[in-house]
């Protein structure tokens, strides 16, 4: 492997401030004479302080930095160097752009139009369920769908984009080897399976920490041209992703919640100091990047396929009163029952039918609704 | 001078014979108890030694043994009091009676000596049956209960000198009528009843359900969305007991002293709701004593565990067994009992850590792996014997509480669920199984044939809503007992799509 590369690995490893890193290499216009290094000694003196001299040492000395290079020849995990030619353009924009952007799957998905759709992992069914939508609309809109593979919003995002035969960018906190958190381990497997990319700035052994969720939402926000925000309570990750995205010049949107969700108290704040725009359609999205950004994107036509229509033709007319009613808003069975005046036994014989049939949907706590 | 007296002993719920020995002898005045008597026995020294002086009788100063034979067997409890003081009585020559035989003592004595309320006595006299006992002197308080049983006299007694006035002839007793039970049936009243619950018309089908073929039923809901309270209204639709069904539920209350001496029997199924604290001893049963647990007093009746994750984990799973044989083995240090305990479990549980999740009034917050880690305290192997899963929702319809539209009463629906009962106990006549949900396989195949529609419907079901493969079976037992209620013989359409409706919990949009 070129030294150029195993020494931005070894860079890449470094738990020193990316800063501080920069301005070493202020001092080494040859970039190899680093792995030369033995002593605390020469021109390095000006750069670090003795303590984090050893500690980068050490990740060589050790022979950890062997090890992963190591892997990295070996194994399926990718990477690309500052200096390589497929570096991912929108990176090089950050203050201090990544020595090295390790990847599993398609990393030119980077180079595309890119929206990132990121939430509170502690999320509502309405946070799901516009989320949802968004990705859908937003991935058959030609957009690829950046977000973090957490759970609650992040991951909805993820699915609905695969819904839609989308592609999609995930941002993890962690090395590739293992995913966090667990209950997302398919998930990863899918997004990589149908074209999409991993990607992280932590070599593949890296274990998470609380910072590094941080520092991932800065590549989220880096990757994509517009953030849009679902849910975010008032304290929330999501809100760091906005700060990064408004520091890079990126378009904000913000999905609006009720005024008494907790859920939904950031997006809310967002949108009432001006920082993001207020949206309710994933149209909305669509036409002002098209605007900014000189996009030519098509806006998708209505939702509804043509082909529900011959499901509907032969409902009888208590079938039909239930699929109307549902079409507005979901409603709970003792509303249903009220509506209809049919006996409790039969309106659930009922619904059950017409779930299978695949006309309407079941929602927890009792709850029914239109099929999606 | 030697007399003998016959008495019972209990172990578990089945009596067997004791003979009491009582020998004078010559010597330092002493009284000495043997063959296994336990410290309750032991210390009937003292109240046995009270109670004949205060019945005006003499005491013998002389050497005494007592026996209690088979001395291999441990006896237990204070009941007997009466039969050793008999027995001493007949040494002193205070009872002259010839046949002696024929009578048999239960019963603790007070320092007065009136007579004490005993526990298990009715099992005591059902095993008295068996064994070919022929007159039973008991406590007067335990007269309710024994009044259910014929073909033996039974004398309930209020004091010592009540018994011994008997058997010398002097004021000679009446046995004890026999009581009808159909009679005692009639007057049921329930506390809880349906006609008071607006509303919730989907659980309340589902627990018409449950009750007439035995189906567990779990009810999900957030917390206030009244559960619990139609949980209390389930007793008042159980199907009615039969006198069989209702004497075995008496001998185990009875043993477990929790039987209600004005009632005498057990004629309600009985409705046990333990703690979420419970152990697993008190559950299934054992101790010291090796005392009926909670699922054996619920035995013909209804398990109530409300806020099912709660419980302790292990605690849990000791209901497995019991579940799928109906019986559970307590074993202690001496012997091993066998107590019956065929129960239909209901539980509720919320669906969230927080309790709303799906709610549309309330927002639930909790992420997916917090609401995993929840469900995750119920084992698979329990919830796969639960057939019934019914949605509670909290929402409280204003103009449905307004309306005066009058719910349909317990007693409406009880006469449905003891009509598809009566059906079920005929197709069962002769076979172990008593319900539906007891179906064995081959039960299943033979009655639970499906016409090429149902059978689509079935396997639609599974394809769209991703069933789980384990809720077929209960599928269609499920639908075997609304085909019951609906008095017809084969499963239709509707029957399995209403069986179907009630497994939300396997599908995938749960979570």
């Amino acid at each position: 492997m070129d030294i150029r590369k195993k020494i931005f690995i070894w860079l890449s490893m470094s738990e020193l401030e990316l800063g501080t890193l920069y301005d070493m290499l202020a001092y080494f216009p040859r970039i190899e004479e680093l792995w030369e290094l033995e002593k605390y000694q020469g021109k390095i003196v000006y750069a670090l302080t003795g303590d984090e001299f050893r500690s980068f040492m050490a990740i060589k000395e050790s022979g950890e930095l062997e090890r992963v290079i190591n892997d990295l020849e070996t194994g399926n995990i990718g990477f690309v160097c500052y200096f390589e030619q497929n570096y991912p353009e929108k990176f090089i924009e950050l203050d201090y752009p990544l020595f090295v952007v390790y990847y599993r799957g398609d990393i030119s998905l980077l180079n595309g139009n890119n929206i990132a759709i990121v939430g509170s992992r502690a999320c509502t069914r309405y946070g799901k369920e516009q989320t949802d939508r968004f990705s859908k609309e937003l991935s058959k809109a030609g957009f690829n769908i950046v977000s973090g593979l957490a759970e609650g919003i992040d991951g909805c995002a993820h699915t609905g984009a695969l819904k839609a035969n989308g592609k999609t960018i995930s941002v993890v906190a962690n090395g590739l080897k293992s995913i966090f958190p667990a209950i997302n381990v398919d998930l990863a497997r899918e997004i990589v399976a149908t074209g999409g990319v991993l990607i992280s700035e932590f070599y593949p052994d890296y274990k998470p920490k609380g910072f590094s969720f941080v520092q991932r939402n800065r590549l989220i926000a880096a990757a994509s041209e517009a953030v849009l925000v679902v849910e975010a309570g008032k304290v929330s990750g999501a809100l760091h992703t906005v700060n990064f995205a408004l520091d890079l010049g990126r378009e904000v949107f913000a999905i609006p919640g009720n005024c008494n969700s907790s859920a939904s108290e950031g997006t809310n704040n967002l949108i009432k100091k001006f920082y993001s725009m207020c949206v309710t359609s994933p149209q909305e999205i669509i036409s002002q990047l098209n605007c900014t950004q000189n996009l030519k994107l098509q806006v998708s036509q209505s939702q509804n396929p043509i082909k529900r229509t011959d499901k509907i033709s032969n409902l009888n007319e208590t079938e039909s009163l239930i699929y109307n009613m549902l079409q507005t808003e979901d409603a709970h069975f003792d509303e249903i029952l009220e509506k209809t005046q049919i006996e409790a036994k039969k309106l659930l014989v009922l619904l059950t039918t017409m779930e299978i049939r695949g006309l309407i949907r079941k929602l927890p706590a009792n709850y029914f609704g239109k099929k999606d | 001078m030697l007399a003998k007296v016959n008495t019972l002993g209990l172990v578990g719920i089945e009596g067997f014979s004791v003979l009491v020995e009582a020998d004078l002898n010559n010597g330092l005045p002493k009284f000495d108890i043997v063959g296994l008597p336990d410290t309750a026995i032991k210390e009937s020294k003292e109240r046995i030694r009270s109670a004949i002086k205060n019945s005006k009788y003499k005491f013998p100063m002389l050497k005494l043994t007592v026996n209690l034979a088979p001395a291999d067997i441990k006896k237990e409890g204070p009941i007997y009091d009466l039969p050793i003081a008999i027995a001493l009585l007949i040494c002193t020559a205070e009872i002259e009676c010839e046949n002696i035989k024929d009578y048999t003592f239960i019963g603790e004595l007070s320092l007065d000596g009136e007579m004490r309320k005993a526990q298990g006595v009715l099992p005591l006299l059902i095993s008295a049956r068996a064994l070919g006992h022929k007159k039973v002197f008991i406590p007067f308080e335990n007269e309710a209960e024994a009044s259910f049983i014929d073909g033996i006299e039974i004398y309930p007694v209020k004091s010592l000198q009540q018994v011994v006035e008997h058997l010398n002839n002097v004021n000679v007793l009446q046995p004890l009528q026999v009581s009808n039970f159909k009679e005692v049936q009639i007057n049921m009243t329930e506390q809880n009843d349906f006609c008071y619950v607006k509303g919730q018309a989907s659980a309340k089908r589902a627990m018409e359900i449950s009750a007439a073929g035995g189906h567990n039923l779990m009810m999900i809901g957030p917390p206030g969305a009244g559960k619990t309270m139609l949980a209390r209204c389930m007793p008042s639709i159980l199907p009615t007991m039969t006198f069989d069904e209702a004497l075995e539920v008496t001998k185990i209350h009875s043993v477990a002293g929790i039987l209600d001496s004005k009632e005498g029997i057990v004629w309600r199924r009985p409705f046990r709701s333990p703690h979420h604290t419970t152990t697993a001893v008190t559950l299934t049963g054992g101790g010291n004593k090796a005392k009926p647990g909670e699922i054996s007093m619920a035995h013909n009746g209804v398990l109530f565990l409300d806020e099912l994750p709660e419980y302790n984990r292990k605690t849990l799973e000791t209901l497995r067994q019991p579940l799928e044989d109906g019986v559970i083995t307590v074993a202690r240090l001496q012997n091993t009992v066998e107590y019956p305990a065929q129960f239909m479990l209901l539980t509720s549980m919320n669906p969230c850590p927080c309790g709303n999740y799906g709610s549309k009034i309330k927002e639930c917050r909790c992420t997916s792996t917090q609401i995993h880690k929840y469900l995750d305290k119920l084992s698979g192997p329990l919830m796969d014997r639960i057939d019934l899963h019914v949605e509670v929702d909290g929402v409280s319809f204003e103009d449905l509480r307004e309306t005066d539209k009058l719910e349909e009463s317990s007693a409406t629906i009880r006469e449905r669920v003891n009509k598809a009962r009566d059906i079920q106990l005929k197709r069962f006549a002769g076979t172990k199984t008593n319900c539906n949900a007891k179906m064995t396989t081959n039960q299943v195949n033979t009655y639970c044939a499906l016409s090429q529609e149902s059978e689509d419907l079935i396997k639609d079901a599974f394809e769209r809503l991703n069933l789980s493969a384990r809720a077929y079976n209960r599928i269609l037992k499920v639908a075997r007992t609304i085909a019951d209620l609906d008095n017809s013989e084969n499963i239709e359409l509707s029957h399995i799509a209403e069986a179907i409706g009630y497994r939300s919990l396997d599908k995938k949009y749960w979570i």
